[in-house]
């Protein structure tokens, strides 16, 4: 399975489907991990990050993803309609195809618009995406699994599902993690846990993110208060691409700071409690837009549904504003030709490395607004 | 506030000179000055920073003499941590360990793991816990001057040890 495979699919977690999937797009969880005698990435030079990952890559391939993960082996099974090798392209593969059902690639054999598809695709993060230091990320076919190697820690494990799924998650990446030490031991401490290079992921190494679409707590400006009391509690919201970016399309990561001192199952527990909340929170000022002024807010909605239905040239943000206002359309059926699972694709294929993976070239900023408006349209129409 | 140069916008980059702990001077520029004056400011804000700002004060007196601690896996001193506030290998946590619990305490309000283990690890846990429960058995057996009990609680520690 080559990048452009992935290009062809969607990701399974990307598919509308789940609990309250209405808000909630996905749950991610990564596990942050280290190897026993290794020095931690911060101080590693070259010499010692290319035996960290040689020897990674060596016992991974050793491992087994839980059977229920494992992809089907059939074509059809990718859920692409260009899937099986139909592309005509010959170009050389860069990837290893692994027994246990991980794709393994190594950064330095990608394009650099192959890295920045993967960053996209969020199965890689931006820092990731650099061609130097040894880096590495093995994924799972169906993109609910993806292990960076050589990011700030040997190894971040990360398992994204669609909607609120907090217990499932857990128990898969739980699963996936026990199966890796089988083969790789980690630095543990029995009074810290597992080592991390950060001591901000110290003790489960545990990251919860879970992306909530709320345009109607930002259109009202309650968003901040909600913000507000989260930092309080150790709790951080950021951007559609994670640390360092913008909300965009009123897209928000919501994310526990705390680590060590609290089991797994309490961290879960708490996002648990705290996340329906939110959820809560956006519905009743959906109601209450609808409410006060139904037409001003469908006529927005509306509004932005006709731009991305004409429009000859877009740019990502503008794409990105009223595609926000098209979900709410949908959620609130306000529209209702088109699906919720549309809508999400929509908001990562018209990202630019998708939209020049997806025209097979590369694309100036310009270019791709063309194409941009050109793809959005074909998906509305 | 405004500017302390040109004292026309609002100063929003905020500069301290720190020299041996002591605050020195305060300087409040707005972006344009600032970039004139030649302060490389960022955008953005790394955890890094953050952090290291957070582990200099936490430790106080003792932090002159800890910046010196020496790591002899990896090589990095303490000074260095508490720069790049990133550990250069698993060892820096119990070589570091008085300044590390005290940051941590901080970070995330404990410094005890709770969570998962790598089975290994809790296997052995679990064989320390036990071996713990039987010698206080053992004491309350002798107390209670019940010794042929005790003698076969000695004869399960014994064992377990053994095992391990």
């Amino acid at each position: 399975m080559k990048i452009d495979d992935f290009a062809n699919q969607i990701g399974a977690w990307l598919k509308g489907e789940g609990p309250d999937s209405d808000i909630i797009i996905s749950t991610r969880l990564r596990l942050a991990r280290n190897v026993r005698g290794f020095v931690f990435l911060t101080y590693a030079n070259a010499k010692q990050r290319g035996d960290i990952e040689s020897f990674i890559k060596e016992k991974l391939e050793l491992v087994s993803l839980p059977e229920e993960l494992l992809a089907p082996k059939t074509p059809n099974d990718l859920g692409a309609p260009q899937a099986g090798g139909k592309n005509g392209t010959d170009e050389k593969p860069v990837r290893t195809d692994q027994p246990g059902g991980l794709i393994y690639f190594r950064m330095k054999d990608l394009t650099a618009l192959d890295r920045q598809f993967l960053v996209e695709r969020h199965l890689i993060s931006q820092d990731h995406a650099r061609p130097n230091g040894y880096r590495a990320v093995a994924i799972e076919k169906k993109e609910k699994v993806s292990i960076m190697i050589n990011e700030e820690d040997h190894l971040r494990l990360q398992v994204i599902h669609a909607g609120l799924q907090l217990t499932e998650g857990w128990k898969e990446i739980d699963k996936i993690d026990s199966q890796i030490e089988k083969h790789i031991p980690y630095a543990f401490s029995a009074q810290f846990g597992y080592l991390t290079a950060c001591p901000t992921n110290v003790g489960t190494g545990l990251r919860i993110s879970v992306m909530l679409h709320l345009p109607a707590l930002s259109m009202s400006q309650q968003i901040e208060k909600v913000l507000n009391a989260l930092s309080r509690i150790k709790y951080t919201a950021r951007g559609f691409y994670g640390e360092g970016t913008q909300a965009s399309g009123d897209f928000y990561q919501i994310s526990n700071q705390v680590s060590l001192g609290k089991s797994e199952t309490e961290i879960i527990n708490e996002m648990q409690n705290i996340i329906p909340e939110i959820i809560k929170f956006e519905r009743n000022w959906r109601d209450k837009l609808l409410a006060d002024n139904d037409k001003k807010l469908k006529d927005r909605i509306m509004r932005a549904y006709g731009i991305l239905k004409h429009a000859e040239t877009i740019t990502s943000e503008e794409a990105m504003k009223h595609l926000s206002l098209v979900r709410l359309g949908v959620t609130l059926k306000v529209i209702k030709d088109i699906a919720i699972k549309t809508i999400n694709e929509l908001f990562i294929f018209t990202q630019p490395a998708h939209l020049q993976k997806i025209s097979k070239k590369e694309l100036a900023p310009n270019a791709r607004d063309v194409t941009r408006a050109k793809y959005i349209k074909s998906h509305l129409n | 506030m405004l500017c302390e140069s040109c004292q026309k916008k609002n100063a929003t980059v905020h500069l301290t000179e720190i020299v041996n702990h002591n605050i020195q001077k305060e300087l409040h520029l707005c972006e344009e000055c600032a970039q004139k004056q030649g302060f490389p400011y960022k955008m953005q804000f790394s955890i890094a920073e953050v952090l290291g700002g957070l582990i200099e004060p936490l430790m106080g007196k003792l932090s002159k003499e800890m910046d010196q601690i020496k790591c002899s896996h990896c090589g990095i001193t303490y000074a260095d941590f508490k720069k790049k506030a990133r550990f250069g290998c698993a060892e820096d946590y119990e070589v570091f360990k008085e300044g590390v619990s005290v940051l941590l305490e901080k970070i995330h309000g404990s410094a005890w793991h709770r969570g998962k283990m790598p089975t290994q690890v809790s296997r052995e846990f679990l064989q320390e816990k036990e071996i713990k429960e039987l010698q206080r058995e053992l004491e309350r057996m002798v107390q209670a001057e019940e010794f042929e009990q005790a003698v076969e609680i000695r004869d399960k520690i014994k064992k377990l040890k053994e095992q391990k």
